[in-house]
């Protein structure tokens, strides 16, 4: 068995499917490549691949990470090569590296991913802007709904958001950057960050039209590093 | 080109519905091709994607260089409202290309209910709803099991492919592809259409009626017009355009994995079955080129599971040999068999206990009539202990969960036929206790269900009038309460709507009115029952000045002209009243493989033969 990391885009239209879709549609085309992919045991076997994150319908990336379990070796420019010849367009491996020894699962290291996002922000200026995102910042607790397992409930989520940065504006659309805690050890979502800026700007930020994830990071010490360099323990 | 914005897609259910990008799709360029053909599917893209027939057709159009075959479907109501508040055509999903630009476009009939949202389709596309309103927009063509009964459709459709279009729709392109290079007049082409065995255009027909309101005459309005429509139909199923690929969808569809079609027609002679006519004679595929087929079918698409399809799997004449070999060559694949229809008989359910080793889902069976005077009547050819017998071993081999399916408002149909349903039931109940409690799994769960009958054309039971709504209402009543078991549940289908497809399946020319106008009152999606509105369609009716029971609750004599005596399906009248006469005698008719039933589908296809490649001995065997 060898343990394979893909890091693979998805973006333009290839955004509306959900994340059980690209789960399927990835797990077909394995097979269309012919990869000697390994599979679950139990009733219901099913393909060992196992995303990083999952995606929200809507928002594109350029850095999702899969864990993939085959069977034999592969030569891995060929196993790259084959499986985006299968892949639908917008979904492309633009990486895949063999990750050795006894490492955490993609899954179980994800700590934080940052996201570009384009708002409209009519007529407010730089500095107005700036300042919605100190005074969010600064808050000390930021309360919202969010659902989880057992139902919805209060969560403070102001911990979750890690930073805002401010990138450009321009023609009244905004393009910013978020840092957000990210996988099972706190979690927010990019829309409720968006929804967080639409109420303290007073909606003169607004439609979130554009988000894209850029990056996932694992932790080590208090430092984040991207997933792929984690995972091989650079 | 249509634009759609992120905001728009996002603003829908699914947005993966109208996406295209699938795998396997087809591109062409758009510009160097002679004929530009959207396939449509009259209902929601998870249904229309789950269809094989469409699937074939795409791919075996897109085959030739001068055509380039896309797809549409109806939009979800949702973003219908998206597309019509920002003015966008209805377009096809692989160029985006408003459906009013192509050149023909063509719609699968599968069921009645779905024709108002043929009609939206045309509407959202710009296109005029009547066929003589038309000029200079595409053709419009139907197809499919519904096309059979072409006239509800008569004054929309610019013309009718009966049978398998497969066979046809070259021939069809052919002369498409010379009457625009010759520039002639839509109506030359429909000529020229017409004259193509199978093809059936009917502007170029008149109909008259008595003063009883049946039909008296329908008189072709030239010369050289056909008196009878043939249908068309591949002659061996296992030479000629054979699918290899197939769109696998990125969303989640509802049959969502590969569909091998192993034969088509049917020997049984069910008397309430429409495919069982339609779709004879009996053409099987051989095992080596399903094995041949499979083998291409999963590397094109990456699925992992493969139904056999057919009207009733377990004939397939060598099926064992065809489900091991698919076992024994893929199991290390990971490749599920699975089998949509089961027979009752326990070799059905060996060999389903051999494909299902672990995982146990429900198992359905299809006694679909209570007691066996009923069953005779409809010569459905299974008894009560095949049925016992089935089940038991089911619950032996760990299954304990079972559907069955029934039909209500058969004709002939007494109270104490309904009752049997429900005795039936219970029976089954009582075989699960009677299997050694080791022996058996848990949670005893039997599903009953009932649809109600709907007499269609090309049957022995044609000319039988339908059940009025409350009659169909009394016995689900009836059995609801004789059911009441907490290890039974029973569900039972609308019987408006069933009444509904019951005027739709017999109905005649007179119908495209009422269509139109329930159309208009704002009717579609009418086989979803959250959009199913059957006050505006008996509105419509009523406003028509048309009697829907007319068509539906009225029993024919076997002399009077019914609105499809003009195709010729292979089987003949004669044998169709004499299956009629047997049935109220009570008497069955042997399934035509043991002997020749005289339906008269043998010289339909002159030198070909019922069942080539069928292998014999494996069918005895299993007998």
């Amino acid at each position: 068995m060898e343990r394979i990391l893909v890091k693979f885009t998805k973006i333009n239209n290839i955004k509306f499917i959900s994340h059980l879709d690209t789960m399927r549609t990835l797990n077909r085309a394995m097979r269309r490549a012919g990869i000697d992919i390994m599979y679950s045991c139990g009733f219901n076997p099913h393909a060992n691949i196992s995303v990083a994150a999952p995606l929200q319908l809507g928002i594109e990336s350029v850095s999702e990470y899969a864990d993939i379990n085959i069977q034999s070796t592969v030569d891995l420019k060929k196993f790259k090569d084959s499986l985006n010849n299968a892949l639908p367009l917008g979904l492309k491996i633009v990486e895949a590296v063999k990750i050795e020894g006894k490492k955490p699962s993609a899954m179980g290291s994800v700590a934080a991913a940052s996201y570009s996002i384009k708002m409209k922000a009519m007529k407010t200026t730089e500095d107005e802007i700036k300042k919605v995102i100190e005074n969010i910042m600064s808050q000390k607790e930021i309360v919202r709904l969010k659902r989880t397992k057992s139902g919805e409930k209060d969560v403070d989520v102001r911990s979750f958001i890690i930073d805002i940065k401010y990138v450009d504006l321009c023609e009244e659309e905004l393009s910013l950057r978020l840092l957000l805690r990210t996988g099972s050890r706190g979690n927010i979502s990019p829309q409720m960050v968006t929804e967080i800026i639409e109420d303290f700007s007073n909606k003169s930020i607004c439609n979130a039209h554009s988000i894209v994830r850029e990056e996932i990071y694992a932790q080590k010490n208090e430092k984040l590093i991207d997933l792929c360099s984690y995972l091989l323990g650079e | 080109m249509v634009k759609l914005t992120d905001e728009m897609l996002l603003s829908v259910e699914k947005p993966g519905r109208y996406i295209g990008n699938e795998i396997n799709v087809v591109y062409k360029d758009a510009h160097s091709i002679d004929i530009r053909f959207a396939m449509c599917f009259p209902d929601v893209y998870e249904v229309g994607m789950s269809h094989l027939g469409i699937k074939i057709l795409y791919h075996e159009m897109n085959e030739r260089e001068d055509t380039y075959c896309e797809r549409a479907f109806a939009p979800w109501p949702d973003m219908e409202k998206v597309l019509r508040d920002n003015k966008i055509p209805l377009f096809s999903l692989e160029t985006r290309e408003p459906l009013c630009n192509f050149d023909m476009v063509g719609f699968t009939l599968q069921y009645e209910m779905s024709y108002t949202n043929i009609l939206n389709m045309l509407d959202m596309s710009g296109i005029p709803l009547l066929s003589k309103d038309r000029e200079g927009f595409p053709f419009i063509v139907f197809g499919g099991p519904c096309a059979y009964n072409p006239e509800p459709l008569a004054d929309i459709a610019d013309f009718f492919v009966l049978g398998e279009a497969e066979e046809v729709i070259n021939e069809i392109l052919d002369v498409y592809k010379d009457w625009k290079k010759a520039n002639r007049s839509r109506v030359e082409f429909l000529d020229e259409v017409s004259k193509i065995e199978g093809v059936y255009v009917p502007s170029f027909y008149n109909v008259e009626y008595k003063s009883d309101g049946t039909i008296k005459s329908r008189i072709p309005k030239k010369e050289g017009c056909k008196n009878i429509i043939k249908k068309r139909i591949i002659k061996d199923l296992n030479k000629g355009y054979s699918i290899d690929k197939m769109i696998v969808p990125l969303i989640d569809i509802v049959h969502d994995r590969i569909m091998l079609e192993t034969f088509r027609g049917c020997t049984r002679g069910c008397r309430f079955c429409q495919a069982g006519m339609i779709y004879r004679p009996v053409r099987e595929k051989t095992v080596n080129t399903l094995m041949e087929y499979a083998d291409k079918l999963l590397k094109n698409t990456g699925y992992d599971e493969i139904s056999l399809t057919s009207l009733s799997i377990c004939d397939y004449s060598d099926l064992k040999k065809l489900i091991f070999g698919l076992i024994e060559k893929y199991k290390g694949d990971k490749v599920g068999i699975s089998l949509p229809s089961l027979r009752i008989d326990s070799f059905s359910v060996e060999l389903i206990n051999e494909i299902q080793k672990v995982r146990k889902t429900g198992l359905t069976f299809a006694p679909e009539a209570g007691t066996q005077r009923m069953r005779d009547i409809i010569n459905k050819g299974v008894c009560e202990e095949d049925l016992i017998n089935s089940v038991t071993c089911a619950f032996e081999s760990g299954w304990s969960k079972i559907k069955l399916y029934f039909m209500i408002g058969l004709p002939l149909e007494t109270m104490d036929d309904v009752a049997g349903i429900s005795d039936l039931a219970y029976e089954v109940v009582d075989s699960y206790y009677k299997v050694p409690k080791d022996k058996r799994k848990k949670g005893l769960s039997v599903t009953v269900s009932t649809s109600s009958f709907v007499p269609k054309p090309f049957t022995p039971f044609q000319w039988d009038a339908q059940d009025k709504i409350d009659t169909l209402m009394e016995k689900q009543y009836f059995l609801k309460d004789k059911i009441r078991d907490r290890r039974i549940t029973y569900n039972y289908h609308d019987s408006k709507t069933s009444f509904l497809e019951g005027v739709f399946a017999r109905g005649d020319r007179r119908l495209t009115k009422v269509l139109i106008k329930a159309y208009e009152k704002g009717c579609k999606f009418d086989g979803w029952r959250e959009y199913f509105d059957y006050d505006k369609w008996m509105e419509a009716f009523k406003e028509c000045n048309v009697d829907p029971s007319f068509y539906a609750n009225r029993k024919r004599e076997y002399d009077e002209v019914l609105p499809w005596d003009f195709i010729d399906i292979g089987v003949s009248k004669r044998y169709l009243v004499n299956e009629r006469e047997k049935a109220s005698r009570g008497e069955t008719t042997p399934d035509c493989r043991i002997k020749c039933t005289g339906c008269g589908i043998a010289k339909f296809i002159e030198d070909g033969e019922c069942f080539n490649g069928a292998n014999f001995s494996k069918v005895h065997e299993n007998k």
